[in-house]
This record gives C-alpha cells, sequence and structure tokens, in this order.
C-alpha cells in the first residue's frame, strides 16, 4: 500500500470522493486502537456492516492489542481481500466493497470486504419474450441475480463464468457465460479478446457490448442474440452458445445468432410438435408477408393487374377512383404514417401510448379513407404488414426499411425488380457470419439434422442436442 | 455440392427451355459433352485462362438473352440498360461482394436457397399451370447459337466452383434436368417468369466469379481448384 499512516489514508480518499454525499467514513475506538471503514451507504448492506464488521472490531478489541494484519480472526465476512494500492481501495468501494483499516504501531493495515447490496427490481416476467406456457423467470438489471438464475437452472460444474470490467468511467461488470465442452472454445476466446479489447468510456446495456464485439460496416441483421427471458437463455448455453451478462442490463446476449434462431421460441419446446411447427411456419410466412406485401401489392395493382381476379381488380379500382395521387405514392403514405403512430406508441408513457396507438390507428385511418387520402384495401395490407413485423421482432428495424425497399423495386421494375431484390438480400444474409456460424445454417450450408429444429420443432429429437454450429 | 451443382445446371437449363424442344435437346446433350471433356481437362490441366474468351461470350449473351426475354414479354416500358445495367450489380455484388478470399463459399452458400424456393416456384407451376405449348424448331438463329455456346460456360463454371468428376455430378444434373422438365412441359407463365427472374442471375454470377478470378489471375486460387479437382 502507498499509503503510510491512517490520516493520510482519510485524507487519501476524501480527497478522491470529495463532494460525494453518499461516501461515509466512520472511525471508531476499539480499545486504543483507530479503526476507520469507508463505504458507500447506498450500494452497502449498512446492517451487514454494523453487525458482521464494526461490531467484531468493538467486542474483540483485547485482539487488537496483539493484532499483526489478520483480519480474517476478527471479521465475520466470507470475503476479505488485501488491496495492494490506492486505486483498488477507490474500485472496490465503488463496487461496494468496505475498506477497514487499521494503524497500529505505526504500521497501517488495510482490508477489503464486500458488503454490495443488490440495487434495482426483484424477479419479474420479461416485457419482451412473453410466453403462455412454461417458466416466467426474467434477468433484471443485477449481474449477479442473472448469474444465480442461470446456475439455478445449469446445475453443472461445466457451467463457467468470467467476469471482466469495461468502461473507463462506468468500470461496467461483464460476465462471459459458457458451457465448458459444447460451446466452441474459439469463439469464447474470440469474445472474451474482443470484450478485453474494447476501448470504451461507458457501458450502460448489453446493447453496447454487442456494438463494440460486432465490427462489420453494415450491421443489417444482428450477429448477436438477445432475451429477458432466463429458460430462453439456459437453453442456448446448453445448445453451446456463449451468453454475455451486463451489470445494469435485463438482457442477455448470446452468440454466435443465426437465422434459424429469429422464427424459433422458446414456448415451441414447450408445446405440441405439430403446433409449434404450425406456428413455426406461421412466423416464417409472416416474415414473407412483412418484408413483402406492400411492394407486391403495388406490382399487381400497377403492372399486373391480369394476375388478381377481374372482379377485385375492379372493385380495387372503384375504391381508387376518387384517389388523387397513384398507388406507390398512397402506399408510401400509409406506411410512413403507421411508422409514425408506431414511434409515438414506443416513446410515450405505456397508458397513453397504447391509447394513442389504438385511437390514433383507428382514427386516422377511418379519416384517411373518409378524406380520400388511403384506400381500404392500402390500410388493411400495410397494417398487415406492420403487425407482422412484430411476429419476428429481432427484424423488426430491418423488415420496415428492406419493406421501403421492396415496395421502391416493385414500383420501378415490377417483380423482375423484387426478385433481384431478393436475391441481393439473400446472398447478403448467406454471406454474414456471426462468430464463424453460417447465418443461414442450416439451409445454408445444408444441414439435414439442423432441419430438424428449423421450421419443424422437434423437441423429442433435439432436447439437450448441442447444435452443429 | 448438390444444391451448387443443381442450381447453376438449372438455370442454364432453365433458359434454354424458354426457347424450342430442340435447343432445349441440344443443351442437355452438349452439357452431358461438355461436363466430361471439362473433368478430363481438369485432370490433367490447371489453366483456364485459354477458355476465358469462351466464358465472356456466353456471359454477354446470356445477360442479352435474358433480358430480351424479360422485355419481350414481362417488363415494358424500362429502359433495356437500367435493366443492364441493375443486373450487372446483382452479378458484381454476389461474385465480388464479399469479404472471403473468393466470393465462392458464400455464393455456395446461396445456392441452397435458391434451390429450395426454385422447387417451390416449380411445385407451383406444376400446380397452376396448364400443358405447355412449346414449338419443336425455333425461327430464331440466336437460339441455336446460345445452345451451342452457354453448354461449355456453364460445366466451366460448375467444374471451377466445386471441381469434380462428372459421376459425381449426376444426381444434380438429373434434378436439373428434372425441374427443367417440369417448366418446360408444364407452363404457368407467371411462375416460369418469376423462376428465370430468380435463376438467371446466378448462372451469370457464376461465370462471372469464374471470369473474375480467371482474368485477376491468382495461382494460389488456381492451384488450390486444380487440387480439388484432382482428388
Amino acid at each position: 500500500m502507498d499509503v503510510a499512516t491512517l490520516t493520510e489514508l482519510e485524507n487519501k480518499v476524501t480527497q478522491i470522493f470529495a463532494n460525494c454525499d453518499d461516501f461515509l467514513i466512520r472511525k471508531i475506538n476499539a480499545g486504543n486502537t483507530a479503526v476507520m471503514f469507508c463505504f458507500f451507504k447506498g450500494i452497502t448492506q449498512r446492517d451487514y456492516i454494523s453487525e458482521k464488521l464494526i461490531k467484531p472490531f468493538l467486542v474483540h478489541a483485547d485482539m487488537l492489542n496483539s493484532f499483526s494484519g489478520n483480519f480474517e480472526t476478527i471479521l465475520q465476512s466470507s470475503t476479505v481481500k488485501y488491496p495492494p494500492d490506492i486505486n483498488e481501495v477507490v474500485d472496490g468501494i465503488l463496487r461496494g466493497e468496505v475498506l477497514i483499516a487499521v494503524e497500529k504501531d505505526g504500521t497501517l493495515y488495510t482490508v477489503m470486504t464486500n458488503c454490495q447490496v443488490s440495487v434495482g427490481r426483484s424477479i419479474d416476467e420479461p416485457t419482451s419474450d412473453i410466453t403462455v406456457k412454461g417458466p416466467k423467470a426474467g434477468f433484471i438489471e443485477d449481474a449477479e441475480t442473472n448469474m444465480a438464475q442461470l446456475r439455478r437452472y445449469i446445475k453443472n460444474s461445466s457451467l463457467k463464468f468470467e467476469s471482466v470490467n469495461i468502461g473507463n468511467l462506468t468500470d461496467t461488470k461483464v460476465v462471459i457465460a459458457y458451457m465448458e465442452g459444447r460451446a466452441n472454445p474459439n469463439v469464447i476466446e474470440n469474445i472474451k479478446t474482443k470484450i478485453k479489447n474494447a476501448d470504451a468510456t461507458a457501458i450502460v446495456d448489453s446493447a453496447n457490448i454487442n456494438t463494440l464485439i460486432d465490427k462489420r460496416k453494415f450491421p443489417f441483421f444482428p450477429i448477436m442474440g438477445s432475451s429477458e427471458k432466463v429458460d430462453k437463455v439456459a437453453s442456448k448455453i446448453l445448445a453451446g452458445r456463449v451468453a454475455i451478462i451486463v451489470d445494469g442490463s435485463p438482457f442477455v446476449l448470446t452468440a454466435p445468432y443465426v437465422f434459424a434462431e429469429s422464427i424459433q421460441s422458446s414456448e415451441d419446446y414447450y408445446r405440441s410438435t405439430f403446433y409449434a411447427t404450425f406456428i413455426r411456419c406461421l412466423r416464417f410466412t409472416a416474415l414473407m408477408v412483412a418484408l413483402y406485401l406492400p411492394g407486391l401489392l403495388v406490382t399487381l395493382i400497377t403492372s399486373y393487374n391480369e394476375l388478381i381476379p377481374q372482379s377485385l381488380y375492379e372493385s380495387i379500382q372503384k375504391m381508387r377512383a376518387d384517389m388523387p395521387y397513384s398507388m406507390f405514392w398512397e402506399v408510401v403514405f400509409v406506411l410512413i404514417m403507421f411508422e409514425m403512430l408506431r414511434e409515438v406508441g414506443v416513446r410515450m408513457p405505456r397508458s397513453v401510448g397504447d391509447a394513442i396507438g389504438i385511437v390514433g390507428s383507428l382514427i386516422l385511418g377511418d379519416a384517411a379513407i373518409s378524406a380520400g387520402l388511403a384506400s381500404p384495401i392500402v390500410i388493411v395490407a400495410i397494417a398487415l404488414a406492420a403487425v407482422c413485423a412484430f411476429i419476428v421482432p429481432v427484424y423488426m428495424y430491418s423488415t420496415v426499411l428492406l419493406r421501403i425497399l421492396f415496395l421502391f423495386l416493385g414500383f420501378k421494375l415490377g417483380f423482375y425488380g423484387i426478385i433481384l431484390g431478393t436475391l441481393m438480400l439473400l446472398f447478403l444474409l448467406c454471406r454474414t457470419d456471426s462468430f464463424g456460424s453460417s447465418y443461414m445454417t442450416p439451409l445454408a450450408p445444408f444441414d439435414k439434422t439442423g432441419l430438424e429444429d428449423f421450421l419443424i420443432a422437434s423437441p423429442k429429437k433435439t432436447l439437450g442436442r448441442k447444435e452443429q454450429l | 455440392m448438390y444444391f451448387l451443382c443443381t442450381t447453376v445446371l438449372t438455370a442454364s437449363f432453365l433458359i434454354k427451355s424458354e426457347f424450342t424442344a430442340v435447343t432445349f435437346a441440344v443443351e442437355v446433350l452438349y452439357t452431358v459433352a461438355y461436363l466430361t471433356l471439362f473433368s478430363v481437362y481438369f485432370r490433367k490441366n490447371k489453366d483456364i485462362r485459354v477458355f476465358v474468351p469462351l466464358l465472356l461470350l456466353s456471359f454477354a449473351l446470356h445477360i442479352v438473352f435474358f433480358l430480351k426475354e424479360l422485355q419481350k414479354n414481362y417488363i415494358k416500358g424500362v429502359n433495356i440498360w437500367i435493366l443492364v445495367g441493375l443486373l450487372l450489380i446483382v452479378c458484381i455484388y454476389i461474385a465480388f461482394g464479399t469479404s472471403s478470399r473468393t466470393g465462392m463459399t458464400a455464393f455456395k452458400h446461396l445456392c441452397s436457397p435458391v434451390f429450395f424456393a426454385l422447387l417451390f416456384l416449380a411445385f407451383i407451376n406444376v400446380i397452376a399451370g396448364k400443358p405447355a405449348d412449346n414449338p419443336v424448331v425455333g425461327k430464331s438463329v440466336e437460339q441455336y447459337f446460345l445452345s451451342i455456346i452457354s453448354p461449355p460456360s456453364t460445366a466451366l463454371s460448375l467444374l471451377y466452383l466445386r471441381p469434380s468428376r462428372f459421376y459425381k455430378l449426376f444426381p444434380a444434373f438429373m434434378s436439373a434436368l428434372s425441374i427443367a422438365v417440369f417448366f418446360f412441359l408444364i407452363d404457368s407463365p407467371f411462375f416460369r417468369a418469376i423462376a428465370l427472374n430468380f435463376i438467371a442471375p446466378v448462372l451469370i454470377s457464376a461465370e462471372l466469379i469464374a471470369i473474375k478470378e480467371t482474368i485477376l489471375w491468382r495461382k494460389d486460387l488456381l492451384d488450390e481448384n486444380a487440387n480439388q479437382n484432382q482428388s
């Protein structure tokens, strides 16, 4: 320790934590020995400090007469560590540890003990990834609680947690969780290296880690999964994925992440095989509808009207008889209107946002039809496409952009444009790589075994199996 | 390998199935002959630079015929150069737009989803279509010219992308032939057009990859392909 006396130490920490009202220094005289305790009151357990740290010094004051720095004989704490320098002291105090300093016969003895209190909410049902059947527990903002929750699911010594602190200002704890023997060692090493080498000023959420790790120029599709559900992350760890827990975030990242996971839900494994398969096919279809419906609608009505039934075409033409602009601009108008309403619904407080979402959509939709600004067929198509995008939340934002792209291609070049766009999209997906795993696996490269858990849900065959990524 | 070969071969057959029975039959026979010949050639030789003019000619012909067919039947009122430009952008992106060393890996991966999409389209074509009324002999000489030029470039691209002997490609060859025959015998113009739209850029991209890597002349790549070919 680079500080010689108790007074010098007190001055140093007081200077470092100046103007920190939540910082406390408590000094006691145990017999004729001065003992100092330094901690932050909001993040430490005050009862624990009184009962297990301060009281033993007062009760066993006689032990200090022959004290030579061995704190374990006095303290009733499970974790004690001896800080080598003042930096370690400062870091420890900031993490919720208590500094105990004793000056005896001109020698300063210091020790740090963990008294961190969990600040935040209790374990609750997550707001995303909601399921009807299956476990309800979700992750919370405390990394240690999240680790404990995973440990409760996987009672196996192969489940490893490795922590590292990053962020120059926030010093955030990031935990890498994996199953030894099941996770790919290269992926573990790759993630560890990237996290350790990340030059970040502040880490406040797991999304920041995602940004730091993902070095692609155009990160259009996510290469890391994100979930609030404990059972889902536990299953992924068991399947050989690496999880990243960030202190302060209820979203746990998993890697590698492939396209097939976007249409899977943890509930698929708790339901009948047939129904789960049907739902997965439905999700895939919904993704296609969300992407292509507006573009196809414009293409069919403007360029290929011979392909739709005559009666339907006539009915659409009647609806659009008084429309002042083309089908393309009508679709663009309704699409933008919907995106605005969606954004308002998300940003407003929940109670107001829901009301605005429902009332705004109904009233504005109806008013737009009455005012001759949009036809019912367009409102129905856009609403369906927009709602379908929510079925696969991972691609919600990518879908919005791609939908507009396909709309434009369909308008300008008809099916030729849409198909060329699709080919480019497919190629983009096929060249995407998630930590050494092909993004489109098991479809590309083709893997017959992997298909058992792609569109088909076959829990009996796949339960507990390690995925060949 | 199966998906790559089936997709590229189907693309080649499908373009010719747009024409006449004779051009289609000639295409199939020539493809068999050239696949056999080139697999023998690649067993002893590494250099494919001598075939670059052939590849370039075929590449240009495929673009022209594909777009002419499209513009004649399906795309109206759009400048042909815009269509050519867009097609080239897509094909160049597929051939060059990857960080991997050759672009082949991503292209090979692309082939399996394209194959499934094609299978889906063939299925709908059969359900929705009616017996096709294809002429036996066509009036255009260009069709016959393309039927002679196209097979060697398809065989070259195929053997360059996934070097193998012809007998190993036989399941893929038969699958491609079956899909093409379905499209040839049963015609649902809309789904046939979509299939053609979908698959023609794949064939053109395959040729472009072969041209790109031959012109760029990277010995390590050619050696690697030749080694795979001989194994």
